[in-house]
């Protein structure tokens, strides 16, 4: 007898509850294994872009490599950054200077949207985290109830009167800690990450910013 | 995103695999025991039953328990019979006065079988399993019960329990015929389950 028998002799609703339980943890398990994918080639993307960027800050010959702009999240907020920044040049509004700041939210909604969707799909694992458990705990007042109810119609406390019921609860409860604790994990490990990528979205776009900003006040003075 | 749910179905298969290998020797399995009769089925009367015996066996009862092995023809015949009739009432359980002799008011025997059978839970009814016990005790002129034991086990703890159950709960019966001239009645009642 192993996992499976015990599984197949479980009540209806222990059945229930572990096949939810399975369905949650293959879920957790693909989010976390794509999540960490999009990270990986995001930060492969990102460093090729910086070195490059480090190299040639000019925004002349950035333009020139528009290609590397459209792969990483560095890229599309410069990119963003430089349309508004071309626009505000090309204008004939005195007050070019004091409009920059334009600069600065158009790079800020790229990284918002370049956030968005790194979080989505990010709520389901949260939800998973917080509903196994509780669905493995209802399989275990269910399994005591079981028991009990048994108890009472047979008129006995003996031991393989109460055993079913309280294997079906003890196991519920393995199964929803079982897909709890990593969900849990993967869930906190993605978050650090997309907050230390978003943290440094907004070293970059300071920084940018202010190269934007000098270049603009350069062009109104000559 | 769907090769992520497929490779993470993979990990899960695995898994599963291996925790399913592991875990065979692990888990016993939890005896399946199926009764799916209940009947009371009675021992057979022993050829001297009608006539008094003698004095010495009052003060020798376990005398009394033993069966002629020409009755074990009889009974096996009475348990067949008992297989053919649902439920209740089979009423010649094997019942000694305390003097010995034979005890003929059926119809306290069927008020006595009842009150018991209404106790009883059995915990097999209705599972294919044939399990046999013997329960001892005793009547007073007024119909209290007293002196209960198991006199034959079945071997099963749970079924033990609920026939000593059924006739520690039935507590009181109604008082013994005036005409029964003795101070109390012996009953050896036997709880037979089973197809």
């Amino acid at each position: 007898m192993n996992i499976f028998q015990v599984f197949l002799e479980s009540g209806f609703v222990a059945q229930i509850i572990m096949i939810i339980l399975v369905f949650s943890s293959i879920s957790s398990w693909a989010i976390f294994f794509k999540k960490l994918h999009d990270l990986k080639s995001i930060r492969r993307m990102n460093q090729n872009f910086f070195t490059s960027y480090q190299i040639i800050k000019n925004s002349e010959e950035i333009e020139k490599q528009l290609y590397l702009l459209d792969k990483s999240s560095y890229g599309k907020i410069l990119k963003s950054g430089l349309e508004e920044f071309k626009t505000l040049k090309t204008s004939s509004n005195p007050k070019k200077v004091e409009l920059a700041d334009n600069i600065k939210l158009a790079m800020e909604r790229t990284k918002i949207s370049e956030i968005e969707n790194l979080e989505n799909s990010l709520p389901v694992l949260g939800t998973i985290v917080a509903t196994a458990p509780f669905l493995g705990l209802l399989g275990t007042v269910w399994g005591i109830m079981e028991a009990f109810l048994e108890i009472r119609a047979r008129g006995s406390a003996h031991i393989t009167v109460v055993a079913p019921g309280i294997s079906d609860a003890l196991i519920t409860t393995v199964y929803g800690l079982l897909v709890a604790i990593p969900a849990l994990v993967f869930n906190n490990s993605l978050r650090s990450r997309i907050i230390k990528l978003d943290s440094e979205l907004d070293k970059f776009i300071s920084e940018a910013f202010a190269n934007l900003k000098k270049k603009l006040v350069e062009s109104e003075e000559k | 995103m769907n090769r992520y749910y497929l490779f993470s179905l993979l990990l899960h298969s695995t898994i599963f695999s291996i925790v399913g290998i592991s875990t065979r020797s692990s888990f016993k399995k939890i005896p399946q025991i199926e009764v799916y009769k209940v009947s009371f089925a009675p021992l057979p009367q022993p050829k001297v039953a009608s006539k008094p015996l003698p004095l010495e066996e009052k003060t020798k009862p376990q005398k009394e328990k033993k069966r002629p092995p020409e009755n074990k023809k009889k009974e096996i015949k009475q348990e067949t019979t008992s297989k053919t009739t649902k439920g209740l009432p089979d009423i010649t359980p094997r019942i000694y006065t305390g003097s010995g002799r034979g005890f003929t008011y059926s119809y306290y025997l069927n008020i006595l079988l009842n009150k018991i059978a209404g106790n009883w839970n059995n915990p097999y009814r209705e599972k294919d399993v044939i399990l046999k016990s013997i329960v001892y005790f005793e009547v007073d002129k007024d119909g209290v019960i007293s002196n209960i034991r198991l006199e034959y086990d079945s071997g099963d703890n749970l079924y033990n329990e609920s026939t000593i159950r059924a006739v520690s709960l039935t507590k009181k019966l109604p008082p013994l015929p005036e005409e029964f001239s003795e101070d109390y009645l012996k009953v050896h009642l036997e709880f037979l389950t089973g197809k």
